[in-house]
Parts: structure tokens; C-alpha cells; sequence
């Protein structure tokens, strides 16, 4: 009777090789990984599909809106960053460039039509030069915020972010 | 999309905005003076360099309040105008100065849609102005003729106006004109060095 004291020692090395195999597929950066047979979880590495076999993760390709995970990323933070930037810039443009428009058109009644006197003829040039700074630096933050925005949109539409609407056909991607 | 959409109308509207919105400071017409209420609003004209501009004697120019308008003084008359020999107590300036009842008055152009001058000057055409004058100024309308303007005549304020100031010493108010007897029919020998605009 040689045989009954090897199967002790047998299944102590199938033992501790099952145990230290199955810590190891706790360590897998893939949990989505479902073995193929539930019998073969003792072997993790025969347990794992390929990535042939592992269909696409259906988290990747969202079929609508509803569906997608909202996520918060940099790109969305441009992306309204640029939109807050382009309405203050646009408003300043237009308020400012009202104001100008506005003490341009006195300033030529009084040149032109009216009369003035020196002094109002300088108060409404300094008022009308500063302005013009003013509508020049509002119109510079509106664009920057309009190339922020356009570009953060873009980023979106093409990497099917969640701020784009779905006109391609991500699930496809 | 729409978003997209928006974004392009607000970057078109900011750039339409900017060309529109600006600040330009017109150019006033030649006959434009400034208001004033004394001579303290008046200034000391000077050239390109920030130096006073001086008359034949050294002396600088100054702009003096007359009729509510910052206007230089003048003895000139408006007969002189078309003297050859003629000189002018009045700025040298690429306009053209020329000396009216009192005062150095532009050129001006009658037919043009904006007052030329600033109120309560007028443009006063120069064949009304000579009309009173008879034969003794029909010398002057062929010299009209080769003036730039459609309806020549020259900013002022004619002198039996009840806002007009008084004639300068030695001159008269004839029909609206100041004019000067002592010398040929009129006063000193001033006039103008260049025809308008």
C-alpha cells in the first residue's frame, strides 16, 4: 500500500497551488473577465476568455443619452468655461460698444450739427478711447472663451462625450 | 449641434460688434469753432512741433471768446479777399483764413447738407454777400467761379445781426459787411493766403 500516503501529499500540492493561482486572479486588472466554465475557476489562466472571445464592454458604447454614465472630466470644464467666458465678453462687447456708439454719435452732433465747447469735446474722447479698451479686452475674452468652448466641443463630439449630441454613430467606435 | 451653432453666432456677433461698436472721433469741417463762454476756454493755437504759431511781428495767436465762439480777431476786410498783394493778420492754415467783419473766418460751401459753421455763424454765400454791392463787385464773380465749392461763400455772422459783435476801428456796417473807407475801400491790407478746402 504505497499508493494512500502519496494522495495526502497530492492534494496539499493541489491545494496550495489552487490557493496561490486564486489569490492571483484577484490581482486581474480585467474584472469584467467571466470564466467560461464555472469547473474551471481553480485554473484562472484557462478560466479567462481571450480578448477575441470578450465581447466589447457595453459600458464603452452607450446606445443613447440615458444610458451614458454623466461624467465630469476637464473637458467639461472647458468646455462651460468657455461658454461662462463668451457670454461676459460678448455682453461687455455689446454694452461697451453701445456705450461708444452712443458717445461717438454725441460727440459728432456736437462737432458736426450742435456745437460743443472744448473741454465736453476732450471729456467725450476720454470717455470714448476708454470704451474702446473696454469693448477691445470684452472682445478678446469672448473669443477666447468662444475657441475655448468650440474646441472643448469638439473634443466631445469626436470622443462621443456626453455634452455632444449623437449624430455619429458611436456605438460603432 | 445647436450648441455648436451658437457658439459660431456669438463669435460672429463679437467681431461685428468690435467693427461696429468703435470709437472714431469725426473730423470737424474747417469752419467748426469751439463754444465758449470766456476767453479761459480758448487756447493759444500751435504747430506740428507744440510751438506757438506767430504773426509777421513775432507775437503769438490767441483765440479770443467773440459771439459765444473761440474765434482769432482780425482788422481785415472781406474785400480784400481777392487781392493779390493782399496779406492776413489771420493763422497761417491749409483752409484758408480769411477775415470777416471782425474775425478769421474759413471758406465754405452753401450747398452742403451739414452747416458748415458752427451757430450762430452761417455760410453766407458770397453772390448774396456781393449782391449789395452792385457793379463795385463784379469783379469778384469770375474769381468765384474757380473756387472748389458749389455755393462758395464764407462762415461769419453778418454784422448788422443783432448777435453780431461790433466792426473792427475804422470800419462800418454796410449792408451786413464790415467795411473800412480809409484805403481804397477797405481796411489795412489784410486778407487771405489760400481759397478754402
Amino acid at each position: 500500500m504505497t499508493t494512500p500516503p502519496r494522495r495526502p501529499a497530492l492534494a496539499a500540492i493541489v491545494s496550495l497551488t489552487a490557493l496561490a493561482t486564486a489569490c492571483a486572479t484577484f490581482e486581474s486588472p480585467q474584472p469584467r473577465v467571466r470564466p467560461i466554465d464555472s469547473r474551471l475557476h481553480v485554473v484562472p489562466v484557462l478560466a479567462a476568455k481571450t480578448s477575441v472571445e470578450t465581447p466589447p464592454p457595453a459600458a464603452e458604447a452607450p446606445s443613447d443619452d440615458a444610458s451614458r454614465p454623466r461624467r465630469t472630466t476637464a473637458t467639461h470644464a472647458v468646455l462651460w468655461t468657455g461658454v461662462v467666458l463668451a457670454s461676459l465678453g460678448g455682453a461687455g462687447l455689446v454694452g461697451f460698444g453701445a456705450a461708444g456708439l452712443a458717445t461717438n454719435r454725441k460727440l459728432d452732433k456736437g462737432l458736426l450739427e450742435e456745437g460743443i465747447s472744448r473741454d465736453d469735446r476732450q471729456t467725450l474722447v476720454d470717455r470714448g478711447e476708454t470704451l474702446n479698451t473696454a469693448t477691445i479686452v470684452s472682445a478678446s475674452v469672448g473669443l477666447l472663451g468662444a475657441l475655448m468652448a468650440v474646441t472643448a466641443y469638439g473634443v466631445e463630439y469626436t470622443n462621443c462625450g456626453p455634452l455632444a449630441p449623437k449624430r455619429r454613430r458611436c456605438s460603432e467606435r | 449641434m445647436s450648441r455648436l451653432r451658437l457658439i459660431v453666432g456669438l463669435a460672429t456677433s463679437l467681431s461685428i460688434g468690435l467693427v461696429v461698436g468703435c470709437f472714431r472721433e469725426a473730423t470737424p469741417a474747417p469752419g467748426f469753432r469751439y463754444e465758449c463762454s470766456s476767453d479761459d476756454d480758448c487756447i493759444t493755437p500751435v504747430d506740428g512741433n507744440g510751438d506757438p504759431l506767430v504773426d509777421e511781428n513775432g507775437d503769438p495767436y490767441a483765440e479770443q471768446c467773440i459771439a459765444g465762439l473761440c474765434q482769432h480777431a482780425c482788422s481785415g476786410s472781406i474785400l480784400d479777399l481777392l487781392s493779390p498783394s493782399g496779406t492776413s493778420d489771420c493763422p497761417s492754415d491749409r483752409d484758408g483764413y480769411t477775415c470777416f467783419n471782425g474775425t478769421c473766418n474759413h471758406l465754405c460751401d452753401a450747398a452742403d447738407e451739414l452747416p458748415p459753421c458752427s451757430a450762430p455763424q452761417t455760410c453766407i454765400e458770397f453772390t448774396t454777400l456781393f449782391a449789395a454791392f452792385g457793379e463795385a463787385a463784379a469783379g469778384f464773380e469770375e474769381s468765384l467761379s474757380s473756387l472748389p465749392q458749389e455755393k462758395p461763400g464764407i462762415c461769419g455772422i453778418l454784422c448788422d445781426d443783432a448777435d453780431a459783435p461790433a466792426c473792427p476801428d475804422g470800419q462800418v456796417c454796410l449792408e451786413g459787411v464790415c467795411i473800412g473807407f480809409d484805403s481804397g475801400g477797405t481796411t489795412g491790407g489784410d486778407t487771405t493766403g489760400s481759397t478754402g478746402p
